[in-house]
């Protein structure tokens, strides 16, 4: 259980808020790099830590994000013209160019300067990998720019996409380190999906339905252990990266993609899941990129048009009562992410906490949390910047390994947990 | 005769087949979440909380003082609603060996000195948290996760402010065999938020 206002200091996330601050503090993801495919192409909401933002690709390829509506009279941007240099309101031809900087306000003379006293609130946006990420806080506070390993490699090895969820972040991202759930709610896909199955550390998984979990806290975050029977007393390791405050990564299998995710808040009643899927050192085969494109694996398919996974609230996500009943499924519903998706969603938009009963496997969820906690404590009282802002913490790779029994996964696996450019994952 | 219809075929919570399509979105509001039944939804549990060295058992001295069973008038640093967690030390720091020693061999005290019999403590218990910040009496932690075992109670093991390597893979060796979950956590003050969130 969590009390009420430590429920309420992690879900809220508005410009203000101690948690809208600890995120303030890090590069996020804000769209996916295909959403601006080209210069001068029309502009996009972007609706981010409960900020109404417009992203817009210049000319000059120059990306923008900023206030969404014009300075002038309110009106929204997403009807700007993006053209030469900047994004013109079309109700009276103001134009604000990609710092948020006004630079036309067409009804004052140009010698007055007064377009130079008018300018939105923007953030930077930069294009790393399939990404553009933003950072929405202090200037002189900002990171590096986001090191995360499946950004970096080349576009042939990765591939990422991004759904709307209609919950608050929290309950979201605790699904991505809920190691025990696998077992039960995702059972089915092992053995079907063409991005997980084949893997002979899908057999331990199948073999032994009760695994023993270890947290071990780590700089960046946690490091999540669940741990099952393999030969002759070793041990099968699935180990799970947290990076703070969003950032997961799920054990691979075989020569599978490694996939994970980022949550990201919309508001504190939406969120973005982010999930991405990449190989350290080799091209996506085209059946692999294709599977991902058709929503296997972590993805899922669409509403047209939209962000909207196909399979949503409106349609009860639809769910499949016989195709449970026959063991395709084990809840009904089809597809990993929508399986997370449509229990997250019934908790409500921002699950209460204080009716919870945790048992000690929820530990990995515990700790997180005290971590989110004390981070948030730490630099809305002290000024403290939080883990997993720095080069190093993102370089984390998750784990599959056979292991000893008397081997401590974190010394065991110190080296394959970290990134190891050009060098394959560590998996079973 | 006319059939009345109590529950009319487009509300979304009739049952089974009569259910229209998109209940979930109707379900799933924040205006609806004021509807879920407020009630307590769980039995107050027991846990054991045993420290197996000093250096552990003055960690939870300093989080809550010298009491056996923690509530909110007992804890020092904290207003954590504690239920019945019994707070637990060896008597002595003398290696044991466990094949030799039963649980009623097994000397303990309650944080207030007084002894205290391990299958008297944890009769009734449902969750056993052995904790460790030195790899010491880990005999001692083979009985309790043995009788806890023997009683089907669950058994988690804490490894708390280990900042040598080494140390760290001793312990966690040494509390691996026993414990269904492990945590290596780096500070004193998660054991309240666990315990809180375990409802101790």
């Amino acid at each position: 259980m969590l009390r009420k206002e430590v429920n309420d200091l992690l879900t809220q996330t508005d410009p203000g808020t101690p948690m809208g601050e600890l995120f303030r503090q890090y590069w996020i993801p804000a769209l996916l790099a295909s959403e601006l495919p080209e210069d001068d192409c029309p502009p996009v909401r972007a609706k981010l830590l409960g900020e109404r933002l417009i992203a817009f690709r210049d000319s000059e390829g120059r990306y923008g994000l900023m206030d969404e509506f014009c300075a002038h009279r309110g009106v929204s941007l997403w009807f700007g013209r993006n053209e030469e240099g900047g994004l013109r309101c079309p109700y009276h031809g103001w134009k604000y160019d990609h710092t948020g900087q006004c630079i036309e306000v067409p009804s004052e003379p140009v010698e007055s300067g007064f377009c130079s006293k008018i300018k939105l609130q923007a953030y930077p946006l930069v294009k790393i990998g399939d990404v553009l990420w933003t950072y929405m806080g202090a200037e002189e506070n900002m990171p590096e720019q986001p090191a995360w390993e499946f950004a970096l490699v080349p576009a042939e090895q990765t591939y990422t996409s991004k759904r709307w969820q209609e919950s608050n972040w929290l309950q979201a991202m605790e699904g991505g380190i809920d190691s025990s759930h696998v077992s039960f709610l995702h059972s089915g896909g092992l053995k079907t999906d063409p991005l997980f199955r084949g893997a002979k550390g899908n057999q331990y998984n199948q073999a032994d339905k009760k695994p023993v979990f270890e947290v071990v806290e780590s700089e960046g975050g946690l490091f999540i252990g669940a741990r099952r029977n393999a030969e002759e007393g070793r041990f099968y390791w699935r180990i799970t990266p947290w990076v703070m405050p969003c950032f997961t990564m799920i054990p691979p299998r075989g020569d599978h993609p490694m996939h994970g995710h980022f949550w990201i808040p919309i508001d504190d009643e939406n969120c973005w899941a982010w999930s991405y899927d990449y190989h350290p050192v080799r091209a996506l085969t085209a059946d692999e990129r294709q599977a991902m494109i058709d929503g296997h694996g972590v993805h899922n398919d669409y509403v047209p048009g939209t962000f909207r996974p196909a399979a949503n609230k409106d349609n009860d996500y639809l769910i499949d009562r016989e195709a449970q009943k026959r063991g395709e499924t084990y809840s009904g519903v089809k597809g990993i992410a929508i399986q997370d998706s449509s229990l997250q969603e019934s908790m409500g938009p921002i699950v209460d906490r204080s009716r919870e009963n945790l048992v000690s496997t929820d530990n990995g969820i515990i700790m997180a949390r005290h971590r989110l906690r004390k981070a948030v404590i730490a630099l809305r009282d002290k000024g403290i910047m939080p883990p997993g802002r720095t080069v190093e913490h993102q370089a984390v790779r998750s784990v599959a390994s056979v292991l000893k029994a008397d081997q401590p996964f974190v010394e065991a696996c110190r080296e394959d947990l970290k990134v190891r450019p050009g060098q394959k994952q560590t998996t079973v | 005769m006319q059939v009345v219809r109590l529950i009319p075929e487009s509300d979304p919570f009739s049952s089974g087949a009569q259910r229209q399509p998109g209940s979930c979105a109707v379900a799933t509001t924040g205006l609806e979440s004021k509807y879920r039944v407020q009630y307590p939804n769980s039995q107050p549990r027991v846990s054991c909380i045993f420290t197996l060295d000093e250096s552990s058992a003055e960690q939870l001295t300093e989080l809550f003082g010298n009491q056996y069973t923690v509530n909110p008038d007992a804890a020092k640093s904290t207003d954590i609603p504690f239920q019945n967690a019994r707070l637990l030390k060896l008597e002595n720091v003398i290696p044991i060996d466990p094949a030799t020693t039963k649980a009623s061999d097994l000397h303990l005290q309650n944080f207030n000195g007084d002894a205290v019999q391990l299958d008297v403590c944890i009769e009734g218990a449902d969750v056993c948290i052995l904790i460790a910040s030195e790899n010491k009496n880990m005999g001692a932690a083979e009985v309790i996760a043995r009788e806890a075992f023997n009683r089907k109670i669950m058994t988690a093991g804490l490894a708390l402010g280990l900042s040598d390597a080494a140390d760290m893979s001793e312990v966690i060796n040494a509390l691996r065999p026993f414990a269904s979950v492990l945590v290596v956590a780096n500070g004193t003050e998660y054991i309240t938020d666990m315990l809180l969130a375990l409802r101790a």
